[in-house]
């Protein structure tokens, strides 16, 4: 059974008119999205900004509470969980953000960063817990004497590490990675991913990772899913879906990825103009007003995911060829 | 902006205590210092007792002006009481309104502010209005409501200056939460499972603790002057008890033939408010980030 099933989930946030007046509209930030990740997996999201990703993961992380839909850990309904059940998933599932500097408290020793979500669980105090700080630690790569030390007094790179051992502390099952070296020096990027590669293998770990860098994903990730304007537009194994991309939001994705290659030329004009406003999305394929190969039938009806090989899917009116 | 060695990191602080040294602002500190220890040690440092009348020795001048003698080092007022025992005994005052009234302004105004700039929305939209009207009363108005109503006196005294000054930490917090509360940090601690009170006490606190010290040292000037207008007015501390604002009521009517009666308590007041005003100047530019000068 798949660890992480998302069912049909949808978030809109209403947007307040002025002072007194009712609501008008609603962002669709994310809309109808199903997917499941498997024990162990590692699932990439890729998408622009603005696509509905950071909002995923929010709902993941039980920071936001779906408007429908449902995601199911482990079998179970977050929705239908009472307090102490949250508790429990609290300590399955944990976060690095794509920030280092954002996601450590500056005011707090590094000690006391590592020892927060130990302690809200009371698990361990005194020298136990002590020693496993300096256990966390040693797993992400720097000295016990860390401990004493402030955010501050550490590169970014380091303090990744830091949140990365932050979120080991409860011995999750799960971890949503959102942009996790995108704000790191390029020197560094591989470090962190080896790092977070290395951990997945010793503690059985399942990553949903949220990337723009299509070629991180390619080597990171054994699924993923292309996120447009709070939809799935196409999902399957990495491998397959790198291989033919069958969406042409996800060909024109990685057309743009650039190669090392001098004599390779872009085909100009893939896609043309900005993302659409959540706020009023695009009739029928949200995607449409962009799309190279538009035909009429995507300006009324909405593409629905469909099969197109083993287990690759895709949400799009064109003929799909078998092959 | 990315350190990427944490020599960096070392380095800085010491740096940063040499610059932080070199332009404390040595005057107002001295002034403020001098108050404190006026308040701290009065009954040992006063040369009267500052209730004690002595008729025959009314109105004498400091020493330093024909007439006056080193008994009375300031000289007397219209009952023949000591102005220097007056003034340390009014800087006690002073310093017990300011010690209550920030510490328990501040208190309330930065709960209130974590409280709505947190939970937002409805909570935050009660708060701010509660905290507009507040800011559109008139807090001699108020004064002299709770004066009426309760007993006049040093506690009514801040409690005023509680009610009038807490909107003040309140919306500055607030205004800090909201922004504080964006930060990935206060996500994690949910995802971590703590709960509301330990991301207060433990993520905003700190992180808010600069700026309750700026503001309450900024706010210890104001305080001691609407002390003074209170007690000038009649509203605040009353006789025996010994105010620099009293003091300016008591010597009002001998301004014309004695003239230290009524400015020296005068000088005490300016001098307490524009040293605060300096020092919380210069604690605002170098612990506010957004203007430290690195």
């Amino acid at each position: 059974m798949s660890l992480v099933a998302v069912e049909h989930l949808t978030k809109h946030f209403a947007v307040r008119g002025p002072l007194l007046s009712r609501s008008r509209a609603a962002v669709r930030a994310v809309d109808d999205v199903s997917f499941e990740i498997e024990r162990g997996a590692t699932f990439a999201l890729v998408g622009e900004s603005g696509c509905g990703k950071t909002t995923l993961t929010r709902l993941m992380l039980g920071l936001e509470t779906p408007t429908s839909g449902s995601i199911r850990f482990d079998g179970r309904d977050l929705a239908t969980m009472n307090r102490r059940d949250w508790k429990g998933y609290r300590r399955q599932a944990q976060a690095v953000f794509q920030d280092p500097h954002s996601s450590l408290n500056p005011r707090l020793r590094i000690a006391t960063i590592l020892g927060e979500p130990i302690r809200a669980h009371g698990l361990l105090s005194g020298a136990a817990l002590e020693r496993r700080i300096a256990e966390l630690l040693d797993i992400v790569g720097l000295p016990a004497g860390a401990a004493r030390l402030y955010p501050h007094e550490f590169s970014g790179g380091q303090r990744q590490r830091i949140a990365i051992a932050r979120a080991l502390a409860l011995q999750p099952a799960f971890m949503v990675l959102d942009e996790p070296v995108s704000a790191l020096d390029v020197s560094i990027r591989a470090q962190i991913l080896n790092l977070l590669a290395d951990i997945q293998e010793r503690f059985g770990l399942t990553y949903l990772v949220i990337a723009h860098d299509l070629a991180l994903v390619e080597h990171f990730s054994d699924h993923v899913a292309v996120m447009y304007l709070g939809n799935l537009v196409e999902t399957g194994p990495t491998a397959e879906v790198f291989a033919r991309p069958r969406h042409p939001y996800t060909q024109a994705l990685l057309a743009a990825v650039p190669r090392p290659d001098p004599a390779h030329r872009v085909a100009a004009r893939l896609i043309q103009g900005e993302i659409a406003s959540a706020l009023a999305p695009p009739s029928g394929c949200k995607f449409h007003p962009r799309c190279p190969q538009v035909m009429p039938v995507c300006q009324t009806q909405t593409p629905l995911l469909r099969a197109t090989g083993a287990q690759q899917r895709v949400a799009c009116h064109l003929p799909q060829s078998e092959t | 902006m990315d350190t990427e060695s944490t020599v960096d990191g070392l380095a800085g602080p010491a740096v940063r205590y040499r610059h932080w040294v070199a332009n404390l602002p040595w005057w107002p500190l001295a002034i403020l210092l001098t108050v404190l220890l006026a308040a701290l040690f009065g009954p040992w440092l006063m040369p009267h007792d500052p209730q004690q009348m002595n008729l025959a020795a009314a109105l004498r001048p400091p020493a330093w002006q024909a007439g006056g003698t080193l008994e009375y080092v300031l000289g007397t007022d219209n009952l023949g009481r000591d102005i220097l025992s007056r003034i340390i005994a009014g800087a006690r005052t002073s310093a017990l309104v300011c010690a209550y009234a920030i510490v328990f302004s501040g208190a309330l105004g930065a709960l209130i502010g974590m409280t709505a700039g947190y939970f937002g929305r409805a909570v935050d939209a009660i708060i701010m209005r509660i905290v507009d009207i507040q800011m559109s009363i008139p807090s001699l108005a108020l004064a002299l409501v709770l004066a009426t109503v309760l007993d006049q006196g040093l506690g009514t005294v801040i409690i005023v200056i509680i009610v009038t000054y807490w909107t003040w930490y309140a919306r500055i917090i607030r205004g800090e939460i909201l922004s504080l509360k964006e930060r990935d940090f206060v996500a994690l601690a949910k995802v971590a499972g703590c709960g509301t009170l330990t991301i207060f006490a433990r993520h905003f606190l700190p992180n808010i603790l600069n700026t309750l010290l700026v503001l309450a040292t900024l706010q210890v000037g104001q305080v001691i002057l609407f002390e003074a207008s209170l007690s000038f007015l009649g509203l605040g501390i009353q006789a025996p008890d010994v105010s620099w604002g009293l003091m300016l009521a008591d010597a009002r009517g001998y301004i014309a033939n004695a003239w230290w009666a009524i400015t020296l308590p005068g000088v005490a007041i300016m001098l307490t408010c524009l040293a605060s005003n300096l020092f919380g100047d210069w604690m605002r530019d170098t612990f506010d980030p957004m203007r430290r000068q690195v």
